[in-house]
């Protein structure tokens, strides 16, 4: 059992700079956690805090119920794939997937026989002799997995493992590493900047923003359930539009007034939200994804925005429209291409409040329905 | 005609270099080797013997005491300095140490000074009476500050290894520095994650990052020391020292052809003494496997 926690975890760097706040995050023995969050919001200070690499300012770390704070990496157990794959240079690809082996003081028989398993297992055999140097940047981070998978660590740490390879080897590792870890079970903290990656690998993704936790949940729930714009923004791609609206007081249901235009709720029962009066009271965002944007001859004339075409994308079977609402806003649209629009055209979307998202004014989401 | 300017130009522009290099280099080198092939007196009287100033020299006993003189004072600069350096080098590359840029100046410092104000201060560091070496040891281990360093024939390779030291510790620490410097930082993050501890980290990242580098300098420091003359000179004078203990190679080249005025019979000293440097060079190249990596 390795689960590992961290407590109200706070890292201030010696030049002042606090680069995590309040970090409060579980992570399940087995569990392959992504964290995600643009660049610079603290994703691999939190790794490193966790491998031992940098020291916590304040705060609990927690491994199996341990603290460990202060246990020297040595003493964790932990295995961390690096973004540049930081592999010994002058060492064999045998040497290197041995080198955590031979620390650990394991017989050589031993060492040499885990080596070559793992080494078969990431089809690296016909490599073993050759240095760093003369592999291919793909293989570079094989073995770099291979040296971490040697061992037998209460937890793996990858930052950014994929980042410098291509975007086909990438989708390609990508698969690899999710199946590799289902196969060894061993807890995974996974880092990236890319949220597809984050979405398609993660059992449980963390999105970070300026050293703040965001929100942890299943890839699904973040799709469908963020809690703030920020996160709304971040995941899904293209991003959500978000828009100003507010909530017009009317009869026969809440009716939100977007670009000039007014969109009928329905009694509100549609959307995922619960909204009594209150709370509806409250909207002043509205996020649409683009893909959510709907034919106008499948909504009523209450539900329907109108504007000029902007710019227009082909995307095969799609076309991603730029339009410009009554009021000058921008919305942008993932619509069939069996008709392609031009610029200057002037068309009505549809708005399915099924799926619509509702934030209040500091972006929080209004209350999800239950269930 | 353009075409024929545009051949000359090259070679026009590689004249001065060839020429000087003809003058200055080739011409000493050839004329060198002739010059060992006879035995002159003065620069006028010359004296074609073959390869009997070689001959000579290899039953010369004096000759070999200057080569074992040498080789002690290459080994003691080599086995003190370079470990000394690499040491200081990585202490002054760690973080943590307070005012680095400051010691590494005053480490590095005895190279920005004359050899012969060295020469001067260290004559008066190893003076017998006064001297700072035997009052510190006077006052620390209450040995005798009687104790004459260069003139006591024991004594005077060690004292010239000394100050070899003080000399030039600094100058390879910079050698070092540099080197470690390039060592890539997150090899010892992995190196740490993996289980590696300090000594581990030395022996497996340091190491083999500085590897060039140290070979480079080890082989320097060896050719280098082979060639002192300068110091000994300063601190002994003509005389090399008591029973001839501060007798160097250079130093005994320097009597032949230049007191003696032997010319050939120094320039067979000079021919040997650059043999042996350079099979000296290769074997230390050999041992290290340098210039067959797969690399
Ligand atoms: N050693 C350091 N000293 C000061 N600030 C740092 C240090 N390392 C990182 N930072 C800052 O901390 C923030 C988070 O960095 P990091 O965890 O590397 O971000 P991420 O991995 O999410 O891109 C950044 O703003 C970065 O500039
Ligand atoms: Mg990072």
């Amino acid at each position: 059992m390795a689960e590992i926690a961290f407590r109200n975890v706070n890292k201030i760097y010696p030049n002042g700079f606090q680069a995590v706040h309040r970090l409060d995050l579980s992570i399940a023995d087995g569990e392959f956690l992504v964290m995600v969050g643009p660049s610079g919001c603290g994703k691999s200070t939190t790794l490193r805090m966790l491998a031992g690499l940098e020291t916590i300012s304040s705060g609990d770390l927690l491994i199996a119920g341990h603290r460990v704070n202060d246990l020297h990496p040595r003493a964790r157990n932990i295995a961390m794939v690096f973004q540049s794959y930081a592999l010994y240079p002058h060492k064999t690809v045998q040497g290197n997937i041995e080198f955590p082996l031979r620390m650990a003081r394991l017989p050589a028989a031993e060492v040499k026989t885990r080596a070559l398993e793992v080494a078969r297992m990431l089809e690296l055999e016909p490599l073993l002799q050759r240095k760093p140097g003369l592999l291919s940047g793909g293989q570079r981070q094989r073995v770099a997995m291979a040296r971490a998978l040697v061992r037998d660590p209460v937890a793996f740490l990858m930052d950014e493992p994929l980042s410098n390879l291509d975007a086909k080897l990438r989708v390609q590792m990508r698969a690899e590493i999710a199946a590799l870890q289902r196969r060894t079970g061993t807890t995974t903290v996974y880092v990236t900047h890319d949220q597809v990656e984050a979405m398609t690998m993660g059992d449980r993704v963390a999105v970070f923003k300026d050293g703040l936790l965001q929100q942890v949940d299943t890839p699904q729930q973040l799709f469908e359930r963020p809690v703030n714009t920020f996160v709304a923004g971040f995941i899904g791609s293209p991003s959500m539009n978000l828009i100003t609206a507010r909530r017009e007081p009317a009869g026969g249901g809440p009716v939100l007034v977007v670009a000039g235009e007014r969109i009928s709720l329905g009694k509100g029962m549609e959307t995922r939200f619960n909204l009594t009066d209150a709370d509806a009271e409250r909207v002043v965002c509205l996020g649409l994804r683009p893909e959510d944007v709907v034919d106008p001859q499948l909504v009523g004339e209450d539900r329907r925005l109108h504007g000029r075409v902007a710019l227009t994308e082909l995307l095969g079977r799609e076309q991603m429209v730029y339009l410009d609402l009554r009021d000058g806003t921008r919305l942008v649209a993932r619509l069939h291409a069996d008709r392609r629009l031009k610029a200057g055209e002037e068309i009505a979307v549809g708005i399915d409040p099924a799926r619509l998202y509702l934030f209040q004014a500091d972006g929080r989401a209004l209350p999800y329905r239950q269930g | 005609m353009p075409l024929r300017t545009a051949r000359t130009a090259p070679y026009l522009f590689l004249a001065p270099f060839v020429l000087s290099f003809l003058i200055f280099g080739a011409y000493p080198i050839i004329r060198s080797v002739m010059l060992s092939f006879y035995i002159t007196s003065g620069p006028e009287a010359q004296h074609f013997v073959g390869l009997d100033n070689y001959l000579h020299l290899l039953q010369d006993p004096d000759f070999w005491t200057a080569v074992r003189n040498t080789a002690t004072f290459a080994l003691g600069s080599v086995l003190l300095q370079l470990p000394l350096s690499l040491g200081l080098a990585l202490l002054l590359n760690r973080a943590d140490i307070r005012g680095r840029n400051v010691f590494r100046f005053i480490f590095f410092s005895p190279n920005l000074m004359g050899l012969v104000f060295s020469a001067l201060l260290f004559m008066l560091i190893l003076a017998p009476r006064f001297g700072l070496l035997n009052a510190a040891l006077h006052a620390l281990f209450g040995l005798p500050s009687t104790t004459r360093w260069l003139s006591t024939p024991s004594l005077v390779m060690p004292a010239l290894i000394m100050v070899a030291l003080w000399l030039y510790t600094g100058f390879n620490m910079v050698y070092f520095l540099a080197a470690l410097q390039a060592v890539d930082g997150e090899l010892y993050e992995a190196a740490t994650i993996d289980g590696a501890g300090r000594w581990a980290q030395f022996w497996h990242v340091t190491l083999p990052g500085i590897r060039p580098v140290l070979i480079f300098v080890v082989v320097l420091s060896t050719i280098g020391s082979f060639q002192l003359f300068e110091l000994a000179f300063l601190l002994l004078g003509n005389s090399s020292g008591p029973d001839q203990a501060g007798l160097t190679i250079v130093m005994y080249l320097y009597q032949n052809g230049f007191l003696g005025g032997d010319l050939g019979y120094a320039a067979a000293i000079g021919w040997t003494l650059a043999l042996m440097v350079l099979l000296l060079a290769l074997v230390q190249l050999r041992i290290t496997g340098t210039g067959k990596e797969a690399r």
